[in-house]
């Protein structure tokens, strides 16, 4: 194994591998910053170009691409509370409330450092999990789905201390905007309304495109001014400080990888699952959470750490059986198939070198772009201070760019419109707008997994209780509960929870 | 590092190709000049999957063989469950320059789930391009499910259960054609994403039995056991084939996938195109593929492809109250 890993690096080593994981690096980058345009758009868009690639060149390529694409994400969620993949829009909560103190590079250099170092934790989790990365697929079928779906909702409810009410309220919203589509578990069709677009469901990254970058600019056009408040500091401070900040709170960078690889393990839960687990874990651990969502650093180390290192977490599902972790994924192994590579439990065994090569591109590319990003900081954190003026219409322009860009549908365009007016709206009430996206993506979860679980035990609740790993999560999850309000009713409020947005 | 034409006009010219499906229906094409300009190949998939992959391929290897040098453009339409993109293929002008795949028996599912107007057999048929894996029973290896005859056992005391894609998913409609014949009270667990996502969920336990194309039950081995072949012989010990069940129709379940255009296309465009698959079918990238894929190419003639469609088609509405 200790060669083929070695030999894994050297093969990215020659000047064709090296140019290639550059260009990944740089559309990685450049798709990132591109309000909800995610890793998946940008692989599809240079997948015919893998055709004509040796498969060496063609992994470095797609690592380049897997490993850059957060931090470019992470930049606009930072700067203009607009995430650049649906996952970064939990970096928002904390994020853009330093930006608006002016502490724009202490939150990028954070957000830099801690994608590096989830990558490289990431990757060293999956090479410990290699060996036991089928049983751990095994042990998790429907029923732990569903469990897992609601551990998520009830998160999501925890990061809106003192606006239960709201969250649920939006909460439910987001769940029914969830089961719009045809539902291939039952077959039926909901608020499909003979339309072919909404046949296919709500995609995520349009509501993102809508919910944050189009509400955002309406409502920075509506408020004036610049993202940073006029008080703040106008000296670019704190890159090194933030840097410096994975390290000094390294306990969140440690659970955010841990709890990223966990759910890159499981096919279908996504990035933005392990961000929200990784940031609402980290906030009840803290001494003060209710510091989270006005500029906690913490916040933003948790959710980045978690999502280069889902990225690792992903290759195992593939590894094992041939199920794509997630939707980049899947069309990476339409890349390795494409060059004669059947992905599946023989692919350690015949092209373990691949496999190697793969993960150090994106171990590579998550540590070279964050340097990058850090390196662009200063005068891209400048943005916070132009007049919304000037910037809206470019930022409305790209994200209307982006929302057409994800598969080349117009109707993407108008349904992002009406999330914008919505996430308008939500915003003037002090809505909570993460509590909707993640019920969005959960709620779907949920309800797939909750019909095959009553499928499989001939509509029998004690499922849920009767298989281990389902029931500990279900303990787990009332265990925090308790444990979260004991500690609620013993602790005094520091102060008035921010209402996060 | 090669870069060819065809692979950067694809990268390129994507965007640009969703126009040129809905242009009105030209004159005088399909003649003596076709084809005079790049050919719109719709690929009802997202980028990336198995189905997607074989259909660049053929039509990267059809380019060789058209009358004249153009580009077999690929072009993916991935909504609605590949829908989308059969309905973009159908109401496409009739001109010879957009084909597209389909993948049969999926789109006469999809076209009775969504009480389409139309009639996809009514398409132009080119060509077939693979002949699917016939499908097989498996059940896990830890399974107390030893043979058929446990499974038909166990059936007579509760539903047993499957795992398959949704009702739209031809895995679905497979098992549900194969259980009601073989007398098993099935219980379809639906919904899961593909081939390999339900083959493993059977291996871990969620059902009892899962009906699954032989070449993605053979890629489980540790995991699963087939104890039945739906094809019309086995070779594999102690496994009865569909014939030895005393149900041979079961062996045409096997889906096809076949290239189509426009209803309306002119004869001498079809011709042209099935002359260029033909050719498509015996490149050496295409058939390599293939092996490795469990697929077996095989291009047909545009009567016969009819027919087999046709085929596939009567025996989806002889479902009747299956659903």
């Amino acid at each position: 194994m200790l060669n083929d890993w070695i030999e894994g690096f050297m093969s990215l080593l020659g000047w064709e591998e090296v140019f290639f994981l550059c260009v990944g690096m740089a559309v990685g980058l450049a798709m990132g910053v591109l309000p909800g345009v995610g890793g998946s758009t940008a692989l599809i868009l240079l997948m015919p170009i893998t055709l004509a690639l040796e498969p060496s060149e063609a992994l470095a390529l797609a690592g380049g691409l897997f490993g850059s694409n957060t931090i470019g994400g992470a930049i606009t969620a930072i700067l203009l509370n607009t995430p650049g993949t649906t996952s970064n829009a939990i970096t928002c909560l904390d994020g853009y409330p330093l930006a608006q103190q002016g502490k724009a590079g202490y939150a990028i250099g954070a957000a830099a450092s801690s994608n590096a170092l989830g990558g490289l934790l990431g990757m060293v989790s999956v090479l410990v999990l290699i060996p036991i990365s089928s049983s751990m697929i095994l042990a998790f079928g429907p029923p732990e789905f569903f469990a897992l779906a609601v551990v998520g909702l009830v998160f999501v409810a925890l990061t809106a201390r003192g606006n239960l009410v709201r969250a649920l309220i939006m909460t439910c919203a987001g769940a029914a905007v969830g089961t719009i589509g045809y539902s291939d578990v039952t077959g039926a069709e909901r608020y499909v309304f003979g339309s072919e677009y909404l046949w296919e469901g709500m995609k995520l990254p349009v509501i993102v495109i809508g919910l944050y970058a189009l509400a955002e600019m309406a409502h920075l056009t509506v408020k004036g001014g610049t993202v940073a408040k006029a008080d703040a500091p106008r000296a670019m401070t704190g890159l090194w400080d933030g840097i410096m900040a994975s390290f000094k709170y390294w306990g969140a960078v440690v659970r955010g990888s841990i709890i990223g690889t966990i759910v890159g393990v499981l096919p279908g839960i996504g990035g933005a699952v392990a961000a929200l687990l990784s940031y609402t874990s980290t906030q009840q651990a803290d001494k003060d959470p209710s510091s989270y969502g006005k500029g906690n650093v913490k916040g933003v180390i948790a959710p980045e750490a978690a999502m280069t290192a889902k990225d690792g977490g992903m290759l195992i599902p593939t590894l094992a059986f041939g199920i794509p972790g997630g939707a980049e994924m899947a069309i990476f192994m339409g890349i390795l198939v494409l060059h004669g590579i059947q992905p599946g439990p023989l692919m350690l065994l015949n092209h373990s070198v691949e496999i190697y090569s793969l993960a150090w591109a994106i171990t590579a590319s998550c540590v070279l772009t964050s340097i990058v990003g850090i390196a662009i900081a200063r005068p891209i954190a400048s943005l916070a201070r132009v007049n919304v003026q000037l910037l809206a219409p470019i930022i409305t322009a790209i994200a209307v760019i982006g929302a057409y860009a994800i598969d080349l549908e117009i109707m993407n365009v108008v349904v992002a419109a009406a999330f914008g007016l919505f996430g308008y709206l939500l915003i003037k009430h002090k809505m909570q707008r993460i509590s909707f996206l993640i019920a969005v993506l959960l709620g779907n979860i949920a309800e797939r997994n909750f019909h095959q679980s009553m499928m499989m035990s001939h509509d029998g609740p004690l499922i849920f209780l009767t298989r281990p790993v389902c029931l500990t999560i279900i303990l787990a999850l009332i265990a925090a509960v308790v444990l979260m309000n004991l500690r609620g009713l013993r602790a005094p409020r520091a102060g008035k929870p921010a209402a996060v947005s | 590092m090669r870069i060819t034409r065809r692979a950067a006009a694809s990268a390129l010219a994507l965007p640009f190709m969703a126009a040129s499906c809905q242009r009105g229906p030209a004159a005088s094409e399909g003649g003596a000049s076709y084809p005079a300009r790049d050919i719109t190949f719709i690929i009802p998939v997202a980028a990336g999957g198995g189905f997607d992959i074989l259909s660049r391929f053929i039509g990267n290897a059809m380019e060789p063989d058209l009358p004249r040098r153009v580009n077999v453009v690929p072009f993916n339409v991935a909504s609605g469950g590949g829908g989308k993109g059969a309905n973009m293929l159908y109401r496409a002008a009739p001109d010879g320059y957009t084909v597209g795949i389909v993948n049969i028996p999926g789109i006469f599912v999809l076209q009775r789930i969504r009480r389409l107007p139309y009639d996809f057999s009514d398409l132009a048929w080119i060509g077939t391009v693979t002949l699917g894996n016939g499908y097989g029973i498996a059940v896990r290896s830890k399974s107390s499910i030893r043979t058929f005859d446990d499974l038909v056992a166990l059936s007579r005391r509760r539903p047993v259960t499957f795992a398959a894609t949704g009702p739209e998913g031809s895995s679905h409609l497979a098992t549900k054609i194969a259980t009601r014949a073989l007398g098993i009270r099935a219980r379809i667990v639906s919904g899961y994403r593909s081939s390999t996502d339900y083959s493993v969920g059977a291996m871990r336990g969620d059902t009892d039995a899962v009906i699954a194309a032989l070449g993605t039950l053979d890629r489980l081995p540790d995991g699963l056991r087939v104890i039945a072949s739906l094809e019309a012989t086995s070779d594999r010990p102690g496994v009865p084939s569909a014939v030895d069940l005393g149900h041979p129709e079961l062996a045409d379940l096997k889906g096809l996938r076949a290239v189509a255009a426009p209803p309306g296309t002119p004869p001498e465009a079809v011709a042209v195109l099935n002359h260029a698959l033909t050719a498509a079918g015996r490149d050496r990238t295409v058939r390599v593929w293939a092996e490795q894929n469990d697929s077996i190419v095989e291009i047909r003639s545009p009567e016969e492809t009819a027919a087999l469609v046709r085929n596939r088609r009567d025996m989806m509405a002889n479902l009747g109250d299956v659903d």
